[in-house]
């Protein structure tokens, strides 16, 4: 019964091995479309969304044609093998970086570093995310810029994302004068942290004498504030900062520098107490 | 009434015998800081929540408000220390009205929780349900009412303003920040100032449980006043050691009370939680 010809060189049997393998290969782009539809829905806009899928059903279709073309006895043969290689080479060679920032793409909708609104840093661009498509990264930067990041410089460099946590810390370093005493002006500041309604209670803040400077004792202050105005705080506290210890005394020094003079009687000409 | 005295005491436990807080005092006492949030018992004239009629002023406790008719509609001002506000609104709105809202608006509102710091240690025996009331700060919405409807217009506050992190950087949540002295009976407060919060603290678990702090969501959050008091009731179940879920209640802590506008309401965004989990410890 499987044997009856349908016409010269096709069985029956053939045609239920291509109608096995056209439902088999229908089950499978369907599969596909409905797990990239559903992992890929909230990371990408439906139209590029829609053209992933049509590209991967299309490749699917020519993946099950190549499979039934032999089947109908039509040989495809070498040449079409050589001519199609020859063809992918060269597509390959050309279209090489869309196809890469096309692949990073994909795995940047599925890995998920970065979420639109973010607060991020890619190959040294700073800025918010404003848009992530198939092939580049939209990102506006602080000076109001806008910059493209092709996917794969985004997939390959390391990202900073300063959106993962509700809260950030920053730093500054204090230097006063080896006459005035640091003790007081880290509890000035401490009393300044106190007041400042920004600025957590936890985690709580540092200040402490870092180091003995060529100029000036040298306080470092870490801080924690809210991700969204950490920026706006540390530009307004730093002066307050300053105001409040000068009004105390404490002073901010000049770059000096104690010139001895080792010829005692050049010293004594200048009027200068040498050693 | 019980006062813990931060500088003498070094935790509280509740008695299930009695009921009643304990005050114990450890040897090695821990040293807390003086709270710098400390109520003042102001005696002047207090701010009058409800409704008022327009034109309204109020110059009390440092804060000028004005809503004055005009061409246009409405002029509003208002001006609290270096702050000022003025608006111009289109209305035909007939009242103003003064209510006690969620405390997470001022100066920015950045989270919708609030965490109290109890100063001192609690220590709560297996299988107890004991109330315990703390105080919170109040923050004012002015609205402008019309028929049945009101608009925000204003916030603010008289109470200090602080933010804290609950939990650790990488996953804690940003908290507005109020430190409570722990009353086991009604405190005195100023109505403008701060509110009462009485929370139950229910034990569920085999073990002695220690909290210093309690997380609320301001979804959710129900406030209600009278002329001398604004309140909320709340519970807070512990779970283990470490986990606890805390849930402002809608209803008031005495008869009478009038609810207040709610900024935040559940319904307005129904995925929001009106519980807190807290499980960054206790």
């Amino acid at each position: 019964m499987w044997n009856i010809t349908l016409y010269p060189g096709f069985t029956l049997l053939r045609l239920i091995f291509v109608i096995i393998i056209v439902f088999v290969g229908y089950i499978i782009a369907k599969s596909i479309t409905i797990f990239l539809r559903r992992s890929l829905k909230d990371n990408l806009k439906p139209n590029e969304l829609r053209m992933i899928l049509k590209v991967v059903n299309i490749i699917v279709a020519i993946f099950v044609i190549s499979l039934i073309i032999p089947i109908f006895g039509v040989n495809l043969g070498l040449s079409l093998l050589v001519a199609g290689g020859v063809i992918g080479l060269v597509l390959g060679f050309a279209c090489q970086s869309i196809i890469t920032n096309f692949i990073s793409g994909l795995f940047l909708a599925v890995e998920r570093p970065i979420k639109l609104g973010n607060v991020v840093s890619i190959d040294g661009k700073d800025g918010t995310v404003e848009d992530i498509k198939i092939m580049s990264t939209i990102i506006r930067g602080y000076d109001g810029y806008i910059y493209r990041i092709p996917n794969e410089t985004v997939f390959t460099h390391s990202i900073t994302n300063f959106s993962t946590t509700s809260v950030r810390r920053f730093e500054y370093t204090i230097g006063i004068r080896y006459s005035d005493d640091a003790n007081d002006a880290i509890e000035i500041i401490n009393d300044l942290i106190k007041e400042h309604e920004y600025i957590l209670i936890n985690p709580a803040h540092q200040a402490f004498v870092d180091n003995l400077g060529d100029n000036s004792v040298n306080i470092i202050l870490r801080l924690w504030a809210p991700e969204s105005i950490w920026y706006n705080v540390k530009m307004e506290f730093l002066n307050k900062i300053k105001t409040t210890l000068e009004s105390n005394g404490i002073e901010m020094p000049f770059p000096q520098r104690t010139v001895w003079y080792g010829d005692k009687t050049d010293s004594d000409k200048l009027g200068i107490a040498g050693n | 009434m019980l006062k813990c005295d931060f500088r003498s005491c070094s935790f509280l436990f509740i008695n299930i015998f009695s009921g009643e807080i304990m005050k114990v005092t450890s040897t090695s006492s821990i040293k807390v800081p003086r709270g710098k949030h400390k109520i003042k018992h102001i005696r002047t004239k207090q701010i009058t929540f409800g409704f008022h009629k327009i034109p309204f002023r109020l110059r009390e406790k440092g804060i000028t408000i004005d809503l004055k008719r005009s061409e246009q509609g409405l002029v509003y001002s208002r001006t609290m220390g270096e702050e000022s506000v003025k608006k111009v609104i289109l209305t035909n709105a007939t009242h103003l009205v003064l209510n006690p809202v969620e405390p997470v608006n001022k100066p920015k509102h950045l989270t919708p929780y609030l965490l109290i710091d109890f100063g001192s240690e609690i220590l709560v025996q297996p299988k107890t349900n004991r109330n315990i009331i703390l105080r919170f700060p109040l923050e004012i919405g002015v609205f402008v009412a019309g028929k049945k409807k009101y608009h925000l217009i204003d916030i603010f506050t008289l109470s200090k303003q602080k933010y804290t992190l609950y939990g650790d950087v990488r996953v804690g949540d940003l908290c507005r920040y109020w430190r409570s002295e722990i009353y086991s009976s009604m405190p005195k407060v100023d109505p403008d100032l701060e509110g009462i919060i009485e929370l139950k603290i229910l034990n569920p678990t085999s073990k002695w449980i220690e909290i210093n702090q309690a997380v609320f969501n301001a979804y959710g959050m129900q406030l209600f006043y009278s002329k001398e008091l604004v309140s909320l009731k709340a519970t807070m179940e512990l779970k283990s050691e470490l986990v606890a879920e805390t849930e402002v209640l809608g209803s008031p802590l005495k008869p009478g009370m009038k609810q207040a506008i709610e900024l935040y309401t559940s319904f307005r965004a129904p995925v929001m939680q009106k519980k807190y989990v807290m499980e960054c410890g206790l």
